[in-house]
């Protein structure tokens, strides 16, 4: 018997009487003694417990409670409804709401973003500078695909 | 277990209450109020509050009248009611946890597990210090499993009964039973080793 199957016996026993193979199990397994000894303790508190005398309510208690209704009206099929699906609607906004928010406030990220005129216009004059670089401008081909407009920025030089 | 008449009758009150009468509602009180009060006292432990609690659990029952359907007895719908209430009020409570310490020296507690070992009666000091012990170990649980260990050790349910009043399967009451109890277990062996 491996011990988890040990603790779930154990567990599901209505008398305090251990079956055969439980008992024998213990006998050889000191990690579930410690278990069973542990189990009597909490067993027979909670029994002691169970045992204990429920508290009485006083007097006319449901006289009170009836009294109490009368300020008290149930609530109607359809104004439970109507409070269920409209917490739910208001959940949903506030959901969706907090969506766009996230949408608009987050910048879009990651390697294949292009450059934006935004962009170019924020990076200021250090850009333009490279764009009108004559030693980029007489460089090969290849620069000028990388750095963007150097073609036209060396016709306007030239001219 | 409601004979048919009473089952009736109780059908009956039910009707008038929900369509107004509020007077109708007075057996209904009469006839739960001991049961739900049991229920209250197992599951909160506060003697002082067992009949506070127990009337805001019918009011509760009053207001939501018109949603009871006759799908369950009024018994268990007043029943779920109920240990949704305790719950709530658990897990309200339990923000301020109490430790524990367990009045007795460890030579005679020795003394009283051989006692429970070969179930020998137990002293009158004893019992209170296992009561108290047990009290401890159940105010100290999470919400959910002293919820679940109460019914089941407190208040002698079935798993079947359990797993209507939570709304559960019977084998996730079993299986949320057995972990209940081996925290439990846990906590007293950790109470153990640091004693």
């Amino acid at each position: 018997m491996r011990c988890e199957e040990f603790e779930e016996r154990l567990g599901e026993l209505e008398s305090v009487d251990l079956p055969a193979p439980l008992r024998e199990h213990a006998a050889g397994c000191a990690v579930c003694r410690g278990y069973l000894r542990d189990w009597r303790v909490a067993r027979a508190g909670l029994r002691l417990l169970a045992a204990e005398p429920v508290p009485e309510v006083s007097v006319g208690f449901a006289a009170r409670i009836v009294r109490q209704l009368e300020e008290t009206a149930p609530v109607r099929a359809s104004e439970e409804f109507l409070e269920h699906v409209g917490r739910r609607f208001v959940y949903a906004s506030l959901a969706l709401a907090l969506t766009v928010l996230l949408f608009l406030l987050l910048p879009s990220s990651g390697p294949l973003r292009a450059p934006t005129t935004a962009d170019r216009y924020w990076a200021g004059p250090e850009t333009f500078a490279a764009e009108n670089d004559l030693v980029l401008n007489n460089d090969s081909a290849s620069n000028q695909a990388v750095v963007p407009n150097a073609g036209e920025g060396s016709e306007e030089t030239s001219k | 277990m409601l004979r048919s008449s009473q089952a009736g009758d109780e059908t009956d009150w039910v009707a008038r209450v929900q369509r107004g009468d509020r007077e109708a509602f007075t057996p209904l009180v009469e006839r739960h109020e001991r049961r739900v009060r049991s229920l209250v006292y197992h599951l909160v432990r506060r003697r002082d509050e067992v009949e506070d609690i127990t009337q805001e659990i019918f009011i509760k029952a009053f207001k939501n009248i018109r949603s009871y359907n006759g799908e369950s007895s009024f018994g268990t719908w007043l029943g779920r009611i109920a240990v949704n209430h305790c719950y709530d009020y658990l897990r309200r409570e339990q923000k301020a946890r109490v430790s524990y310490h367990w009045q007795m020296p460890e030579e005679a507690g020795r003394r009283m597990e051989e006692n429970l070992e070969q179930q020998q009666p137990l002293s009158v000091e004893e019992e209170i210090a296992l009561r108290d012990l047990a009290a401890k170990l159940l105010e100290r649980a999470p919400a959910d499993d002293r919820v679940i260990l109460s019914l089941k050790e407190l208040e002698d349910r079935s798993v079947e009964e359990i797993a209507e009043l939570l709304d559960l399967r019977v084998n996730t009451v079993k299986v949320r039973l057995h972990r209940a109890r081996k925290r439990m277990l846990e906590d007293l062996k950790r109470w153990r080793q640091g004693r």
